[in-house]
């Protein structure tokens, strides 16, 4: 036995106990066993001699009394210039089953320099080509998005159409981070990469639901690593796309739950905090070009009070609460207007006509929610002349923000739409003067800009 | 976690809403059989006038009463009747829509009733003069109106008068319409000139026609005024009717919301529990 190996101790969960009686590694050091090859990362100490380390890799092998090795100080990602168009694990070794050719590493784990954080930069609005989001939530290169959503309301959509849509306008590269997700997703997100066009820009990293919490933990920072690896050798702008953020907290709360720590509320880690500042923090911007990252939220039970969800509300420039209610009418995307929210939204970015635009749809839309009740019980007719005018024409803007995406074209048979954000406005700008008072609502939905309202009439 | 208790409170509100509404659409319903009571009692003391009137017709009298001669000149006015109250905003709505598709035909607009006079009012529309605040009777109202319209008629300053209303069809469905009133148009064809019973009236029987014509326009004018409170009480009650099914309807679904919140946190607090007591 060398100095530097130790001895399992033992094993529960997918925690191990390991004995190094002489060298004692570092934390977030990275460890194999020397016989069945399984890989652990030192997260404790238990005592001076006895490290715990959770598991990134499966257990069915490992033994009592197996000796453990040490691999490398830290835990770090393979990368190269090649990551684009490929699929990797957290290791960066590549998934696809296609030859991978790392030309340099870098760890997961930095110190952050707090001097080294430029603030997000204000200069306009990233276009997306979706009316609701540029319009109402606009995006700014190097923010942190966060999209909210229970089961099924669309935001593994929205962020893959997003993905099509940066590719589309050459704004960027794009790296995903596949957290805790289901495998089939992985599979039907590289697929549609493919078959949009948009895998050659795009790198993919995933540590899905089967996988060992210790990997699901980690695997988003791989990806932070190699956004920033591909923001400094590639010289443009990267979005980082990280479905789903709520699976790295949950993630989180599991190697919490198997390292013995007495849980906070309602079940989740004491450290919940820090572990979501482990994440967030890592996303920075470079000198000359910024990494702006698209993180979808899982809410549990569709409760936007969930300690989780709270938590990561508060790293975000803006937020995209995507609704069932919303959903259930047949609108797309299901954004709810009202519990959405963005700091770009400002006269300083967006411009007057701009936020004076987004400012009138969204009192427009408040007003009708107001009007909601009145109408659900007694109908439309009991409201006064200016109530009904309003609740006509928030419909129509309900109906006009909807959109077919290039993703759902298979499914929905229409043609996907990239709408310019002066098209947006201008539609919208319509809507509120009363041009299409007397059209269809019909007419208004699905569509692109305002102007093919009258194909569809 | 969202306090599932704050579902209580909403169930609470909603159920006054649904206790509300089914007083309201009771009251309608029950004052929809008086009204129809009333409503017959005047068709048939109509009916006995008609009868005399049809009667004295057989006489051979020339109708030249002023109520019933055509003007050349003067106002030509629309009394639109309406109510008071709402709840039936549709059936108003659709008032004042017949009345804007016809705004051309006529000088000016009298309103009977706060609701229509606030709906046209919205709309733009320049109302002459106004009867708000009904008594629960109307006959008085009706009286009172009459009266003012007779006499503007009889010293020419109108020369027509259209009364815009809500016909009464059936319970479930009323029509907007606009019916001629002055100057009042009564015919008798030929075959219906049949004389019968003794012939003798007092003053005399040109006397006895003008006055019972005067009083069958007033019949006429009252009944429009019933079947307008007959047809507003049957769109409450059908309006209050579907409310309070779609009370019923959000008060089931946030029932299940609760009772769903509330397993949930049952759950959760369990689940907390034992997560210590296994730490413990």
């Amino acid at each position: 036995m060398k100095k530097s190996q130790g001895t399992i101790k033992a094993i529960r969960g997918g925690v191990a106990e390991i004995d190094f009686s002489f060298v004692m590694p570092p934390l977030h050091s990275l460890l194999r066993t020397a016989e069945s090859n399984a890989l652990f990362e030192a997260v404790e100490r238990k005592d001076v001699r006895t490290i715990r380390a959770i598991s990134l890799s499966p257990l069915e092998a490992v033994e009592r009394g197996e000796l453990v090795d040490l691999v490398a100080d830290q835990i770090s990602v393979e990368l190269g210039p090649g990551v684009l168009g490929r699929m990797f694990d957290l290791f960066g070794k590549p998934i696809d089953g296609f030859a991978f050719e790392p030309k340099a590493k870098a760890p997961l784990f930095e110190p952050i320099d707090s001097r080294a954080i430029s603030p997000t930069r204000t200069d306009g609005v990233l276009e997306t080509g979706i009316k609701i989001i540029d319009l109402l939530a606009p995006f700014r290169l190097g923010d942190k998005i966060g999209m909210f959503g229970g089961a099924g309301v669309g935001k593994t959509v929205l962020i893959t159409e997003l993905m099509h849509n940066i590719s589309l306008k050459h704004l960027g590269y794009s790296v995903f981070a596949g957290v805790g997700e289901r495998i089939r997703e992985g599979n039907d997100l590289y697929l549609t990469l493919h078959d949009l066009d948009v895998l050659k820009n795009t790198a993919l990293y995933f540590g899905e639901m089967d996988k060992a919490p210790g990997v699901r933990a980690r695997v988003g920072l791989a990806a932070v690593t190699a956004a920033e690896y591909l923001r400094d050798t590639a010289d443009k702008d990267i979005f980082l796309f990280v479905d789903n953020i709520y699976r790295y907290a949950m993630a989180g709360m599991e190697v919490g739950a198997t390292l013995g720590k007495v849980p906070s509320e309602l079940g989740y880690q004491a450290t919940l905090d820090y572990d979501l500042a482990l994440f967030e923090e890592r996303i920075r911007q470079g000198s000359r070009h910024s990494i702006t990252s698209l993180q979808a939220v899982y809410v549990p039970a569709d409760d936007l009070t969930d300690p989780a969800v709270v938590s990561i509300f508060s790293y975000l420039d803006t937020s995209l609460v995507l609704s069932r209610d919303i959903a259930s009418k047949g609108i797309y995307p299901a954004v709810d207007v009202l519990r959405s929210s963005s700091l770009g939204l400002d006269v300083s970015v967006v411009g007057e006509r701009h936020f004076g635009v987004a400012s009138q749809v969204k009192a427009v839309f408040q007003k009708y929610e107001e009007l909601s009740h009145i109408i659900a019980i007694l109908g439309i007719d009991e409201l006064s002349r200016t109530d009904r005018t309003t609740a006509k024409r928030a419909e129509r803007l309900q109906r006009f923000l909807t959109q077919p995406l290039f993703v759902t074209a298979p499914f929905s048979d229409r043609p996907g739409a990239y709408v310019p954000l002066d098209k947006t406005i201008d539609g919208c700008e319509r809507i509120l003067k009363g041009d299409f008072d007397d059209a269809e609502l019909e007419s208004l939905y699905m569509i692109g800009s305002i102007d093919e309202v009258k194909l569809h009439a | 976690m969202k306090l599932y208790s704050v579902y209580k409170d909403k169930i609470s509100g909603l159920q006054d809403v649904a206790d509300t509404v089914k007083t309201v659409e009771k009251v309608a319903a029950s004052s929809v059989h008086l009204m129809r009571g009333q409503v017959a009692a005047l068709n048939f003391h109509a009916q006995q006038i008609e009868q005399a009137l049809r009667r004295l017709s057989a006489l051979g009298i020339v109708i030249d009463h002023p109520m019933a001669k055509p003007l050349a000149a003067g106002k030509s006015l629309l009394l639109v009747l309406t109510g008071d109250k709402g709840l039936v905003g549709g059936l108003w709505h659709n008032l004042v829509n017949e009345y804007i598709v016809h705004a051309a035909d006529y000088d000016g607009v009298i309103v009977v009733g706060a609701k229509g006079l606030s709906y046209l009012e919205e709309e733009g529309v320049k109302v002459d003069s106004s009867f708000t605040d009904l008594p629960e009777d109307w006959g008085s109202v009706a009286s009172r109106i009459k009266q003012g319209i007779f006499s503007r008629f009889g010293r020419g300053d109108i020369r027509r008068i259209d009364i815009l209303l809500p016909r009464f069809l059936s319970l479930g469905q009323q029509l907007p319409a606009i019916l001629p009133f002055l100057p009042f148009s009564f015919v008798v064809s030929s075959d219906e000139r049949v004389a019968s019973g003794l012939p003798i009236y007092e003053p005399s029987a040109r006397e006895a026609y003008s006055f019972l014509l005067e009083e069958y326009i007033g019949v006429y004018f009252y009944g429009l005024f019933l079947e307008t409170r007959l047809s507003e009480l049957s769109a409450r009650t059908i309006s209050m009717e579907t409310a309070a099914a779609k009370t019923e309807e959000l008060e089931r679904r946030l029932e299940l919301e609760y009772i769903k919140e509330r397993n949930r946190s049952v759950t959760r607090k369990q689940l907390e529990s034992f997560m210590v007591h296994k730490m413990v």
